[in-house]
């Protein structure tokens, strides 16, 4: 089995930076700028006390998670009536319906700041968790609507055609039969989603100001302000990586399906 | 009847009109308008096109986000489909790998740029450290090949895990009859790649060539955070000209000139590539 | 303070003109296949492709055409792009 040496050679290369940060992160200042340490020499756990002691840092934790959870309600439960939709009828249009909704995934973030922000200031959204969340729904809505429509797909129609003449009604169908046999999509498509929604830096920086700015706005101002606390910072980037660690260890046997029945 | 699809559908289309099309519309009118602050908007007609389209500095971003996106496409792919021919097929190994490979998506995408920051930065930083005793000067902050190359590896580094995981789960679905109908005709491994592999992955590979060049082209935070842009214009792409068009103090009829115009762009190039790659593959298809 | 349409929209002529020319032009289309419902074919590209396709290129090219036309000719005869953006549809409709 020598070919899975270069898997472990890359896994290995993947971890280094981020060993490099976490190295850091319990490394005091006087040790980052003074040496070059490939462990903490004065190992300190100063750097995490003052990020979860302060409520600036605590409470960006809490926006972002909130802002992800509530961007992907908002999406699984439009996109789940879309795909089924896009599933199981033909109608008029609707490959050219399918690539203009994926058209809105390409739809770079730096080109819609702007209008978002006007748009929302227009309805005092600004600086809460809708505006952010639904923003968001800009590229995780068509996502969702592909994954969906993949594993939507998988499942053949003569299930629903069976489910109808045993006289389920459409909502007792969904709710017994149908739901159950998508939830590992439903669980990928939110993944997907959180993850998207969790990572992105620009929408949010754009519609927050203090109160519901996320962890990725605090992490960027911090930095810019100068007074540069490289331990502090590490810390803090450590921690915005632990939420992602824990779900992806959560749905580690739903990744490798994830993306195998998109539709094409 | 005939109207279920389009009830169906309504949810989805209502948030996309708010989360896509009411904004769209917006750049649309704002691109034809000279809007300073404090003054009265007035009709530029398309003079903010004109302005975009002849400026070099977005002429240099455009350039620099084709090479970076082709740049990535052509080493991520390859890559990304050799190692997940790698991956072990069952056993504790695997999730192991699923899980290692998984972290780097979900770090949020300025926090990447930290990462690569302290990794590379010629003060704290262990990469210049390695180089020196290697003789060779490294600076992301003063060489343009050096911040381009970083860049790069630090695009490698954070999206190769993604195509993986999704060529894994390809390699997943495709049945084990069809490598034991080739081992009994002798095929070579080459053959067998290229002949039972490669066709079967045709649909997550156009996915995951896609994925990659829409969101390349939309790179932002990593290089905002690692090298701001420079050193000099270096490594300023497509979304940073733009957002710095939109926010830096310019008039933002030009900040949604070039949006359009950005927009226009990712659209042109995700149609013809999607429809390149779906033919290529249908010709593998036939080969078999 | 909610009018319709909004004022920070700031609408413009050519933006309504564009956005009524697309919806003219799908509700043209669905007419169009309802009563002679299009079928895919190849055409002078190697792909199979159906008129909505079709259409859609030629719209793309007319993009095209119009950045490159801003980059070249600045606006002088700016009416020349809706010229060739007209043929480039009808062509692409009827030949790619």
């Amino acid at each position: 089995m020598k070919k899975q040496y270069y898997l472990i050679l890359f896994l290995v290369l993947l971890m280094v930076p981020i060993y490099w940060m976490l190295n850091m992160s319990f490394k005091p200042n006087s040790e980052i700028l003074q040496q070059l340490t490939f462990y903490p020499h004065e190992f300190t756990l100063k750097n995490y006390q003052e990020i979860l002691s302060s409520e600036f840092w605590r409470s960006g934790y809490i926006n972002s998670i909130s802002m992800a959870l509530m961007n992907v309600t908002f999406v699984t439960i439009t996109a789940l009536p879309a795909a089924y939709a896009f599933s199981r009828w033909n109608f008029r249009g609707d490959k050219h319906l399918f690539f203009w909704f994926l058209t809105n995934r390409m739809a770079p973030p730096a080109a819609f700041m702007v209008p978002f922000f006007i748009l929302y200031s227009n309805f005092n959204l600004i600086d809460t968790y809708w505006a952010v969340a639904l923003a968001h729904c800009l590229f995780n809505l068509p996502l969702a609507i592909w994954i969906l429509e993949g594993f939507m797909s998988g499942i053949p129609k003569e299930i629903d055609e069976m489910a109808f003449l045993d006289g389920h009604s459409f909502p007792s169908f969904v709710w017994n039969i149908f739901l159950p046999l998508i939830t590992p999509g439903i669980a990928v498509t939110a993944f997907f989603t959180f993850m998207f929604s969790w990572v992105e830096l620009l929408l949010a920086r754009t519609l927050t100001n203090e109160a519901a700015q996320p962890i990725t706005v605090t992490l960027t101002r911090s930095l810019g302000a100068g007074g540069w606390d490289w331990g502090v910072l590490a810390a803090a980037g450590v921690l915005a990586m632990v939420p992602g660690a824990i779900i992806v260890y959560l749905v580690r046997d739903l990744l490798a399906t994830g993306f195998s029945m998109g539709r094409v | 009847m005939k109207q279920r699809p389009w009830l169906f559908l309504l949810p989805a289309l209502l948030l996309v009109s708010i989360s896509a099309f009411i904004p769209l519309m917006t750049v649309m009118n704002y691109s034809q308008l000279t809007l300073l602050p404090g003054t009265q908007p007035y009709f530029a007609g398309l003079e903010n096109f004109v302005a975009i389209l002849q400026d070099p500095a977005f002429q240099g971003a455009l350039g620099r986000q084709f090479l970076f996106s082709f740049l990535v496409l052509i080493t991520e792919i390859p890559l990304g489909l050799a190692l997940a021919l790698c991956m072990p097929k069952d056993g504790p190994g695997v999730g192991v790998s699923l899980v290692l490979l998984g972290i780097p998506l979900l770090i949020p995408w300025n926090v990447v740029g930290i990462i690569w920051r302290v990794f590379t930065r010629s003060d704290i930083g262990v990469l210049p450290e390695v180089f020196d005793w290697v003789g060779v000067t490294y600076n992301v902050s003063q060489f343009t090949g050096d911040a381009w190359w970083t860049v790069l590896a630090m695009d490698i580094w954070h999206w190769t895990p993604l195509v993986v995981l999704i060529c894994y789960a390809g390699l997943q679905a495709i049945p084990e009859e069809f490598y034991m109908a080739a081992k009994i005709d002798r095929a070579s491994p080459w053959k067998t790649f290229r002949y039972v592999t490669l066709p079967n992955l045709r649909g997550v590979l156009i996915i995951a060539v896609l994925l990659r060049l829409m969101d390349s082209f939309k790179i932002y935070a990593e290089p905002f955070v690692l090298t701001g842009g420079g050193p000099g214009s270096a490594t300023t792409f497509l979304s940073t000209y733009t957002s710095r068009m939109a926010i830096g103090g310019f008039q933002m009829g030009r900040g949604a000139a070039t949006s359009l115009i950005y927009f226009f762009i990712v659209i042109l190039l995700s149609f013809v590539v999607y429809i390149i790659m779906l033919n290529l593959g249908q010709g593998a298809g036939n080969d078999s | 303070m909610l009018s319709f349409p909004p004022e920070w929209m700031q609408w413009t002529l050519p933006t309504v003109l564009f956005l009524g020319f697309i919806a003219a032009m799908l509700v043209g289309l669905t007419l169009w296949d309802i009563k002679d419902p299009g079928w895919a074919r190849q055409g002078l590209l190697p792909i199979d492709t159906t008129r909505g396709d079709r259409v859609f290129m030629g719209l793309l090219l007319t993009g095209c055409t119009f950045c490159l036309w801003m980059l070249f000719f600045s606006q002088t005869a700016v009416w020349g792009v809706l010229l060739v953006g007209a043929v480039l549809v009808a062509g692409s409709i009827s030949f790619l």
